[in-house]
């Protein structure tokens, strides 16, 4: 009797061992998944494996789009301008374009035979039509800067107005919202079956979208540029970063989206997986509390701060060195970023001790704000070590998003690290944090620098003139920044993607995008 | 009649649980830091534009008249939209559910299956070699965290062994990994439950008598000792399941499966208020659900338990 039992329970047992296991059916699964072409089939379909999920596969709606949303834009759509990875501006829709002695006319010559994904022909009724409703929707006055008009030359020519020069305008028109949509099927479909069915003129069309799962991609066989070599891409939203990179080795995904430094790094040593890294237009600077009660309103504080920081030490322990150290807060990415002439601060922690008994320092806490779990909490204990070492006694808030935009906008922190990412390459998001209050800004109301009004006025000077000319202006603003130690530029961003080693064509794209036409097996 | 008396009851008695959830978690996403009509417009919002949003979303209200509209939607079927995706709170929850359920139940299943045979067998064969390797293990596998085992599933049966998919959800080979990482839990607890249970009712007079009277030990075992000693266990798997339904987050995470726990998860860090409350009250129906049937279960079991009073 009790051996029929225990025969029972091993038989219980090997059962489901054996059901665990069920090798002989998954391993044919697990080579297909590798990307080997083993098998004589040619794999033409990738897998990428992000954290954030897009939402908005079409920014012309009320509701907008955001940074994530850029991954899936930016291939189901094509701008005038083309941003490439290192943030030059090359032709995309546009052929060539002219800009007038003034500054506040441009002039677009189309590509002809330029296709929509539902066969009808792109022409200038087509961007009128998308730059007229983006500069009245929610992106307009961040993205259409000073935008006027668009007026329609011919079938293949526009000529777009400022209503003050705008130099960033190329910009703005290769970012998320100059993505050119079709007007007839706007005026079929409206805002809602557009949102639902993206169509645009890019090299992929949008198959569907599960949510919080995956995006599916097909190529867009009639593309101008000529049919992609990879037929299927599926974004797959994957949030924990540690999944992603088991899946990657082990061949679930073919591209993981911006894993970290260290991550990359690890894949050395692992000859099956590839990794690329460039820099974003993201800063990462950190912001000094000028005001109120903080210790940051005594001057001499905010020097003493401003040479305490040695940045290589910070670049070598958040990114292996990899990123590269800013000396003024604008990304050299930038255009009219100034090829010389501003003042840099180089660390010294003599000068910092100096500086700090000038100060009314009272030995009271420095307070460091920064989100949880990010490199940059890496880069802030660094910081902290070195206030520390000069006399400032440091203390680190690492909190969650919510916590620290709250903390953010009540202006509640003596040093904020803060990534500055932004959607146009150019010199002049140098002035977001210099905004006048009048401008309503939230972030600025409890947060507003002595020196702003004269600072953003120079700012609006280097808007407002073109080429070399704007760089005296920049040259200016940032020597005022840096005499006042309002901040610490630390380093750019950036932006890293980790992929099969037999994937071809992958590479880190500045606004952490990437161009999956150019990707191939 | 009775049960069905008792079932109508117990469905009705929901209610009020459900409302008392609600009211009580409206209240904590309110009073939580971030405002949600800025955390959706961006740092680059002004001060006007977030005050329309708060307009339009209601946010102005006193917190109760928010919840009050909140409730009537609910009832009138209505659960909102996500703030973060615009996409319908009830659709995102049915998108979801099936593989969360199909996790939980293969997991349960799984325990159950294997759990308490060995409990029982640990319970007969006391200060046994199996017995003590069954509470090693079930010790083992109550204190591992599902995270690490999680990982370590991973690295071995995917990268070293290359038998099983790393992460998704594609087909079921996907969620092998996943139900056993979410159902060792569950495993060890249905060891020690049965073995305990066990114990306790062999040591009982009516299993002397059930031997006193020539019964065979296997039957005295599998008809007089496992029917008394299976109520407590059932209990326990009522309470497993209904956990695994609810708070699967820390394995979905792992293996990126998109089921409840991840919305709920991304929700909470979003401070998306209509995804939380929908998610939530759909769970504790479940779990409501869940409980009334181990109950009905329990009752059929042991004739002793009267479900009329």
């Amino acid at each position: 009797m009790k051996k029929r039992f225990v025969l029972f329970l091993a038989l219980v047992m090997l059962l489901s061992l054996v059901s665990c296991g069920s090798s002989p059916d998954s391993e044919p699964a697990a080579d297909n998944g590798g990307g080997s072409e083993a098998s004589g089939e040619k794999k033409d379909s990738v897998i990428l494996a992000t954290s954030g999920e897009p939402y908005l596969f079409y920014a012309l709606s009320a509701k907008g789009c955001s940074g994530d949303d850029n991954l899936v834009l930016s291939n189901v759509y094509d701008c005038l301008t083309f941003l490439n990875d290192d943030g030059s501006i090359s032709p995309g829709l546009a052929e060539k374009w002219d800009i007038s002695e003034d500054g506040l006319e441009y002039t677009f010559y189309l590509r002809k035979g330029v296709k929509f994904h539902d066969g009808s022909e792109m022409t200038a009724e087509d961007v009128k039509f998308t730059y007229d409703k983006g500069a009245e929707g929610p992106l307009g006055s961040a993205l259409f800067i000073n935008y006027s008009s668009c007026e329609i030359l011919d079938d293949y020519t526009v000529k777009i107005t400022l209503t003050d020069p705008y130099a960033a305008f190329l910009y703005g028109a290769a970012s998320r919202l100059g993505g050119i949509c079709s007007k007839a099927y706007y005026e079929k479909v409206g805002d809602e079956g557009y949102l639902e069915a993206p169509i645009g003129t890019g090299p992929y069309k949008f198959v569907q979208a599960v949510s919080g799962d995956r995006i599916e991609f097909e190529a867009f066989e009639d593309y101008w540029r000529g049919a992609p070599a990879i037929q299927n891409v599926t974004i797959k939203i994957v949030t924990d970063t540690n999944t992603q990179v088991i899946g990657l080795e082990n061949g679930d995904y073919d591209v993981v989206r911006a894993p970290s430094i260290e991550t990359c790094v690890r894949f050395d040593s692992n000859d099956k997986v590839d990794w690329a890294y460039g820099d974003s237009t993201g800063r990462i600077t950190m912001y000094l509390g000028a005001w109120g009660g903080r210790n940051g309103e005594d001057k001499n504080f905010r020097k003493a701060v401003q040479y305490a920081i040695n940045k290589e030490e910070i670049n070598e322990g958040a990114n292996a060195g990899y990123a590269t150290i800013l000396d003024i807060d604008m990304c050299p990415m930038y255009g009219g970023y100034p090829s010389g002439g501003y003042e840099v601060v180089e660390y010294d922690a003599e000068k910092a001790k100096e500086y700090l008994a000038q100060s009314s320092y009272d030995g009271s806490e420095f307070d460091i704000l920064v989100k949880v779990g990010t490199t940059y909490e890496t880069a802030a204990k660094i910081i902290q070590a070195q206030l520390n070492a000069v006399g400032i006694k440091a203390k680190i808030t690492a909190v969650d998003n919510t916590t620290y935009s709250d903390l953010w906008m009540a202006g509640n922190y003596d040093g904020i690290i803060y990534d500055n990412l932004c959607s146009l390459v150019d010199a002049d998001g140098m002035s977001t944090f210099f905004r006048p209050l009048e401008m309503g800004y939230i972030y600025t109301q409890n947060s507003q620098y002595p020196k702003t009004d004269e600072i953003y006025a120079l700012c609006m000077e280097g808007r407002a003139h073109q080429g070399d000319e704007r760089e005296p202006y920049y040259v200016e603003a940032c020597n005022i920044i840096t005499e006042e130690a309002y901040l610490v530029p630390l380093y750019n961003g950036l932006n890293t993607v980790a992929f099969n080693a037999q994937l071809k064509g992958v590479t880190a794209h500045c606004l952490g995008t990437y161009n999956f036409y150019q990707w191939s097996w | 009649m009775t049960y069905l008396k008792y079932i109508g009851k117990r469905l009705l008695l929901l209610i009020p649980v459900i409302v008392g959830i609600t009211f009580v978690l409206y209240f904590i996403m309110a009073l939580s830091p971030g405002n949600p009509a800025q955390l959706i417009l961006g740092a680059d919002a002004t001060a006007e534009q977030i005050q329309a949003l708060e307009e339009e979303m209601g946010l102005n209200d006193p917190i109760i008249v928010q919840y009050l509209n909140y409730m009537l939607g609910v009832i009138r079927g209505d659960f909102g939209t996500s703030w973060v995706s615009g996409y319908n709170v009830l659709g995102e929850f049915i998108l979801r559910i099936p593989n969360t359920l199909l996790i939980a139940v293969l997991a349960t299943v799984g325990a159950v299956a294997l759990g308490i045979p060995m409990g029982i067998y640990s319970a007969v064969k006391q200060y046994s070699l199996f017995d003590y390797g069954g509470m090693v293990v079930a010790m083992l596998l109550f204190s591992v965290p599902a995270f690490w085992l999680g990982i370590m599933c991973q690295i071995l049966f995917c990268l070293i062994l290359g038998w099983l998919p790393a992460a998704g959800d594609e087909s079921l080979r996907y969620f092998i990994l996943p139900s056993i990482v979410l159902g060792a839990n569950t495993f060890a607890s249905m060891i020690r439950m049965a073995r305990t249970s066990m114990l306790d009712v062999i040591k009982q007079d009516y299993i002397r008598t059930a031997r006193a009277k020539g019964a065979p030990e296997r039957r005295v075992i599998m008809r007089h000792g496992v029917r008394n000693g299976l109520i407590p266990v059932i209990t326990q798997i009522g309470i497993s399941f209904a956990g695994a339904v609810g708070g699967a987050i820390v394995t979905e995470t792992i293996f990126a499966i998109n089921g409840v726990g991840m919305l709920l998860l991304n929700a909470v860090k979003s401070r998306d208020i209509p995804v939380v409350m929908g998610t939530v009250i759909f769970v504790a129906a479940i779990v409501g659900i869940i409980n009334l049937v181990v109950d009905l279960i329990c009752a059929k079991v042991d004739p002793r338990i009267d479900l009329a009073s």
